[in-house]
């Protein structure tokens, strides 16, 4: 990483949160809850859970909360989208055969937070340390990797987002 | 919300140019050269804060290797603050300026001997009050340079980064969507690319 002004970025780049976060959420449709990640050892199942919270830009100061059921499917997610809203924080949970991981996602952290993780199997201390942060680690990864590939395209191929994207919003 | 227990929440950074042996070699050095200096109940200090043993918060740690576990080194920033009711502290020196008032037969108290009556007030009341204790765990994976503080809080997490530096000398920058995989050409691009006919976010690039 380049040491630049980041305190410059911190403040004026959160946008780049949202726009992740609806793209997300597309994605995860799109790929029809089914990933492959380096990460994981298995293919695992990524579902947007129990809530989404979406807030509009330029004046448009409505939020609306998606939450109970699957938000993933509700039309009013798209109807929003379409109306130039965004997404700012959804739940998410991944699983991985008989490991389940939920967390909550936010446009200005992209940490996830609440994150459950699996039990250790550990019977020492150290080995509880050492697994739950292996589990950390592993979600963050997968998270930045999606990142990654997001910022990729959104830098040099912005229309394979646009178009695709364009498209799921009016199925 | 716990980073090495429950449900977890935390902020991540990354740090810069950290080195395993090096940070290993100053450790127990380092951790109890900045630990707090807890503030006594009889006490007037205002705030106080320093590393904590992260498993039971207290400040013994005879064997700072027992935070290290594999590639993680778990840390605890504790915090001690004692805060003077406004309420009580207003009450307390109204009375004192009648009593002053009336012992010196003047109607009003002047403004420095007010000031400095009000500090000595302010001074009793924090010997007299506990202190709040809050511990902020967080874990350092040496090997990637990762960095999980447990707080969302400025801060909380001003205290820990100043600490983090004086301690290990290493710098510590925060990974939110402006600064994961960045670059600066990259951003500068960013902006330039931005689809805003999507997006509907130049107000907030700009």
């Amino acid at each position: 990483m380049d040491i630049f002004d980041y305190k410059h970025l911190i403040l004026k780049k959160e946008f780049l949160g949202k726009e992740f976060l609806s793209w997300l959420i597309f994605k995860i449709d799109m790929n029809m809850h089914k990933f492959q990640s380096k990460h994981f050892k298995n293919p695992i199942n990524f579902h947007v859970s129990d809530k989404v919270v979406l807030y509009g830009t330029q004046g448009d100061t409505h939020t609306v909360t998606l939450q109970g059921g699957q938000p993933a499917y509700a039309k009013e997610l798209k109807l929003s989208l379409k109306e130039n809203k965004q997404v700012q924080k959804a739940n998410f949970i991944i699983s991985e055969a008989e490991d389940e991981y939920s967390f909550l996602l936010t446009h200005n952290l992209l940490s996830p937070q609440n994150l459950k993780i699996p039990n250790s199997s550990g019977d020492h201390p150290a080995d509880r340390i050492n697994d739950r942060m292996e589990y950390v680690n592993r979600i963050c990864d997968f998270l930045d990797d999606l990142y990654a590939e997001f910022l990729d395209l959104r830098l040099n191929d912005v229309e394979k987002i646009t178009k695709p994207y364009e498209a799921w919003l009016n199925e | 919300m716990s980073i090495l227990a429950g449900k977890a929440s935390f902020s991540r950074f990354i740090t810069l140019g950290a080195n395993r042996e090096k940070i290993k070699n100053v450790l127990s050095q380092k951790l109890k050269e900045n630990r707090i200096t807890p503030i006594g109940d009889n006490e007037a200090r205002e705030e106080s804060y320093g590393w904590c043993n992260p498993f039971n918060e207290s400040i013994d740690f005879p064997d700072c290797f027992e935070f290290m576990s594999g590639n993680y080194l778990c840390l605890g920033v504790r915090v001690d603050t004692k805060v003077v009711p406004a309420k009580l502290l207003k009450i307390k020196l109204n009375e004192s300026i009648k009593e002053s008032c009336t012992r010196l037969n003047m109607p009003k108290l002047p403004k420095a001997q007010a000031e400095q009556l009000k500090e000595q007030i302010k001074l009793r009341i924090l010997e007299t009050i506990p202190p709040a204790i809050t511990v902020t765990k967080a874990v350092f994976d040496i090997e990637s340079n990762r960095l999980y503080v447990e707080t969302f809080s400025q801060k909380i997490i001003d205290k820990f980064e100043e600490l983090f530096v004086r301690s290990f000398g290493i710098p510590m920058i925060p990974l939110v969507p402006g600064t994961l995989k960045a670059t600066k050409a990259n951003y500068d691009k960013l902006v330039e690319t931005c689809p805003w006919h999507m997006y509907n976010i130049n107000s907030e690039a700009n």
